[in-house]
């Protein structure tokens, strides 16, 4: 692989390699967060934040390396939280099983779409992504009497009680699926990916075949995607379309993605967070914090087109 | 001089007021959130039943000289939302009790976090029969919720028996169609209707289920004619006022009965411009007709309060405060379990009726019990921009007339 | 039977088809796929709906403030979301597409939490101009449909005119052809944007009040009117009017025969089924451009 020149010094080294430094420092004092005595509601919040953030990475990898526009991040996660939760409701299996089938899932799903949508290109590989999301509303909805239809589906068992312990297994998931992610992206296999979706005409000429990597980045996406989505119905208790199945939460995670700033995986899962702790921030403005929130994210997309971590890469570059 | 005076007594005053209030010990307050989307007329009904309820306890003396203090939060409609809410009210404001939601897909996203958090938890929104169910197959765990607001299934048993004496007895009708909206609400909904109508006399010529995104409902009715019945039953929530607006448009010349989740409320006229003329529903309650001795003070109350008549929502609403208060008496403390507990031997005649739950034996745990003596419900008929009452006969307020359309 | 359906296809497809024509006329010109589209036809319909209640019904009152209020939200779509946007430096292509999507959705959502908090979230019509109905080959059908469908094919009629036979209209053709060489004979692209946007603001508030008579519209709602825009859309061909128009048809007409055959439950299922089978086999839709 030394051959492989990736024209031009990625801009992603450049950018990741101290980033991630400081976000590997950072882990063990995630991992302390709870303990130095912030309240049980706030736990609570940085737990759905994380979640979000492994969703919002996931459609990172996916847009910022394969350049592709993932608009049905929520058909991924939906089929691994429906997965998880129809097994647990029905006592098939325990939760942890559920968990795991229910990522398993999401990868197959993730797969049976992804090979007719990667023929196409851009906007049209997003409108297919979109669709997919529709498609598997409609089928929740008319398969109600095994998916709860519209109002969600209740599942019985808990991962765990204490808010503590749920947090760690959010962050774990959160840690896991950055690191997977970030190595990902560093590897020959992401610099390649990279490569295809800046340039798809040169990387094929050079032999790479541009759909097999494709499929593999979202194979990683759907993995994780659909991961989080089934430790999240746990946490939840309960798993319903508008949580997990809606192209608007799949807007969502875009925006997250893009605030955080895309192309550097931390990023997005900055902006995961943050987007969930500024909702609930403004939840006491009632009628408006959607309104505020919307207008935040639009200023942030105007006039911070590469997101807050461009804010820090910025600053760098000053000094 | 004069002004220094005043001044100086007006200090006085002042401090003396601080001081006061400083040295009397005022008893905590009671802290109850209520949660829905407020932008929603029926989260508005919601949030100004609860309201209503609270300043008059407080200004009656508060529970056992403990103030209620409500505190709202806006679940923006959405399930993660309300968790996240929940969390804030329950671990950041220390509520004693939470009342609200309109979707079901919240209360029942809502229900294990009550037993979760240990706090009870009374649905004055959603219909949902789940809710009733999840609480009796996960019974003691989940024994903090209770709902005020009628189940699917009883809603259903409402229709039926209004449909009875209303449709049969009075119109003389002898066939219907059933049409519902294809939603997880309307599967107990339907099951029971289908039995429930042939058996008062209404025999069900059609079937039809129609999705919740239709914009479209022309071959719908023209589809019901075909079949033609005397009259359509009704059980339509999510769909919003497209049926009514197009039933009107065409002229199509049947009644439309049953239950339309927007159409008991009162502005509905306004927002169907008026086409909801000759619309019957079943509804928790309405403005003028007296179930209890509560039910028209407080339509009253809530007429002048806020310029609009109380829905079944803010009924259900208003009820759950004042259960939660009578709760608390009894059990003289505002701990969980106590309440819980006190709540489940409730007997209270609220605004929309006498309320007992059911218990865990009874089919759905914490749902009202239903029919004679406890809870009916109402039916409503619009006729010329006012909703007349006319089941059950006890609190009628004028009779029922045919469609508007109906070929002479 | 196939009277019914022939006529409440007709008067749907009339529907669908001035609903998307906006929508798909801005993506010709000038490339833009605009998310907020449902909301702005919810808009005008809310809007026209406020002031029918306000005065003594007057109708042409109550297109026009629908019509203003298209065109306002049109032209501050443009100026507040999709200049901007062009504006950004650095951004591909493809960036340059989502940041589109991304904004003109969070437009959306501002627009929407704004109707929400005037008038509140709940589904409204504006009344009839004409109430009554009329016998058809034995079809009862409303006089104001047969309107709407009349007013939405002029409306169309007009707008075929005016591209092909006036100056100003064959700069717009020419500007989706080929933007650059129009600069160079000297046109001024930003202006023929400004008339792009409100030529959509015009046809999206006409759609936006007729929506509201026949159906119906609410601030929540506007999303699931994209959402059929953007269907038939699909279907018809990126950019393509007279794709969209026949798209409209095919999917008013299959909506309306699986409702009649089928069962109105499964109303949406067959299109989407299509729309899935067009993007595999013929992604560019049936009369687009790639």
């Amino acid at each position: 692989m030394d051959d492989l020149t990736v024209s031009s010094p990625s801009p992603l080294r450049r950018l990741s390699v101290p980033t991630s430094g400081v976000a590997w420092l950072a882990v063990p004092c995630l991992i302390a967060l709870p303990f130095v005595g912030i309240s049980e509601y706030a736990i609570g919040i940085f737990t759905l934040g994380l979640f979000f953030a492994v969703y919002a990475m996931g459609w990172d990898l996916l847009f910022g390396y394969a350049g592709e526009p993932n608009f049905g991040a929520t058909f991924l996660i939906g089929v691994g939280a429906y997965s998880a939760a129809m097994l647990n409701s029905n006592g098939i299996a325990p939760p942890w099983i559920c968990i795991l089938a229910g990522a398993a899932m999401s990868v197959a799903a993730g797969v049976l779409l992804a090979l007719p949508a990667l023929r196409l290109r851009g906007p049209y590989f997003g409108l297919v992504t979109l669709v997919a999301v529709l498609i598997l509303r409609q089928l929740i909805i008319l398969f109600s009497h095994q998916t709860g239809g519209e109002i969600g589906i209740a599942v019985p068992e808990v991962l765990a009680l204490s808010p503590i312990a749920n947090y760690e297994i959010a962050l774990g998931c959160a840690i896991v699926s950055a690191g997977v992610f970030i190595i990902v992206a560093r590897s020959p296999f992401g610099l390649i990916l990279q490569a295809i979706g800046q340039d798809p005409l040169n990387a094929q000429a050079m032999g790479f075949s541009s759909v097999k990597y494709k499929l593999a980045a979202f194979c990683y996406s759907a993995l994780f995607s659909g991961l989080a989505g089934a430790l999240m119905t746990f946490y939840m208790g309960t798993a319903s379309l508008n949580i997990f199945v809606d192209a608007a939460v799949g807007v969502q995670i875009i925006i997250a993605a893009i605030i955080g700033g895309r192309r550097t995986i931390i990023g997005p899962a900055i902006g995961g967070v943050f987007l969930i702790v500024l909702g609930e921030y403004m939840r006491p403005f009632g009628r408006l914090s959607e309104l505020v929130v919307a207008v935040v994210a639009l200023l942030v997309l105007l006039f911070l087109p590469n997101g807050l971590l461009g804010l820090v890469k910025l600053k760098r570059r000053a000094h | 001089m004069k002004s220094a005076k005043l001044k100086l007594a007006a200090v006085g005053l002042a401090l003396g007021g601080v001081l006061s209030s400083a040295n009397a010990q005022t008893p905590p307050s009671v802290r109850i959130g209520v949660m829905a989307k407020f932008a929603q007329i029926n989260g508005a009904a919601i949030l100004n039943g609860a309201t209503l309820a609270t300043e008059e306890i407080n200004a009656a003396g508060g529970i056992k000289g403990r103030k209620i203090e409500l505190i709202t939060y806006d679940d923006q409609g959405s399930a993660s939302d309300a968790v996240l809410a929940f969390q804030r009210a329950v671990k950041q404001d220390k509520v004693h009790a939470v009342v609200g939601t309109f979707l079901s897909e919240i209360a029942i996203a809502l229900t294990p976090w009550a037993a979760r958090l240990k706090v009870p938890y009374i649905v004055t929104g959603a219909g949902a029969d789940q809710v009733g169910l999840l609480v009796k197959q996960n019974y003691p765990a989940y024994k903090y919720v209770f709902r005020s607001i009628l189940p699917a299934s009883s809603t259903a048993r409402g229709v039926c028996e209004s449909i009875a004496d209303v449709a049969v007895k009075q119109l003389g009708y002898t066939s219907a169609v059933l049409m519902t909206e294809d939603a997880a609400w309307t599967k107990s909904y339907d099951e029971f209707l289908k039995n429930c109508l042939p058996l008062v006399g209404l025999k069900i010529v059609e079937t039809v289920k129609v999705a919740t995104d239709t914009s479209d409902f022309t071959p719908i009715f023209q589809k019901i004619e075909a079949a033609k019945p005397s009259v359509i039953v009704t059980g339509v929530g999510i769909i919003g006022n497209k049926p009514v607006v197009q039933w009107h448009n065409q002229q199509v010349p049947l009644l439309m009965m049953g239950y339309n989740a927007q159409a008991g409320a009162s502005a509905f006229w306004k927002e169907t411009s008026g086409a909801t003329n000759g619309v019957v529903t079943f509804t928790a309650a309405s403005e003028d007709s007296p179930l209890t001795p509560k039910t028209v003070p407080f339509a009253k109350a809530y007429l002048a309060r806020f310029n609009t008549t109380a829905a079944a929502h803010s009924f259900a609403t208003y009820d759950a405060i004042y259960l939660l208060k009578d709760a608390i008496e009894r059990s003289g403390t505002t701990d969980a379990d106590p309440v819980a507990d006190a709540l489940e031997k409730a007997d209270y005649v609220g605004a929309s009726g006498r309320i007992v739950f059911q218990g865990p034996d009874d089919p759905l745990t914490h749902d009202m019990k239903y029919g004679n003596g406890f809870v009916t419900g109402v039916n409503i008929q619009w006729q010329e921009g006012k909703q007349v009452t006319i089941w059950p006969q006890n609190a009628a307020t004028g009779k029922v007339v045919s469609s508007p359309f109906a070929s002479k | 039977m196939l009277t019914q359906l022939l006529i409440s296809g007709f008067l749907i497809s009339a529907i669908y088809a001035l609903a998307t024509t906006g929508f798909t006329l801005l993506y010709g010109v000038s490339g833009i796929l605009n998310l907020a589209h449902g909301t702005t036809l919810a808009t005008a319909g809310i809007v026209a709906w406020y002031v029918a209640g306000l005065t003594s019904f007057d109708p042409v009152q109550v297109i026009l403030a629908g019509v203003t209020s298209g065109v306002v939200v049109g032209l501050l779509t443009y100026a507040l979301i999709v200049r901007p946007i062009q504006r950004l430096l650095g951004l591909s292509e493809t960036d340059e597409h989502v940041f589109m999507l991304v904004g003109t959705l969070l437009w959306t959502i501002i627009l929407q939490e704004a109707l929400a908090n005037i008038f509140g979230d709940v589904p409204v019509s504006v009344p009839q101009f004409v109430s009554g109905v009329v016998n058809i080959f034995g079809v009862r059908t409303p006089i104001s449909s047969l309107l709407v469908a009349a007013i939405s094919w002029g409306l169309l009629g007009a707008l075929w005119l005016y591209v092909g036979f006036t100056k100003s209209g064959r700069s717009l053709l020419a500007a989706s052809i080929n933007p650059r060489g129009l600069v160079l004979c000297g046109f001024n692209l930003a202006l023929i944007h400004r008339v792009v946007w409100t030529i959509y603001g015009l046809l999206a508030g006409v759609a936006g009040v007729l929506i509201a008579m026949v159906h119906g519209v609410s601030p929540s709602g506007g999303l699931e009117l994209t959402a059929t825009a953007f269907s038939i859309v699909i279907l018809g061909g990126l950019g393509s009017v007279t794709g969209s128009l026949i798209a409209a048809n095919v999917i008013g007409y299959i909506e309306t025969a699986t409702a009649y055959l089928v069962g109105p439950s499964l109303r949406s299922l067959p299109s989407l089924i299509i729309l899935v089978a067009v993007l595999y086999f013929r992604p560019q839709g049936l009369f687009g451009r790639r």
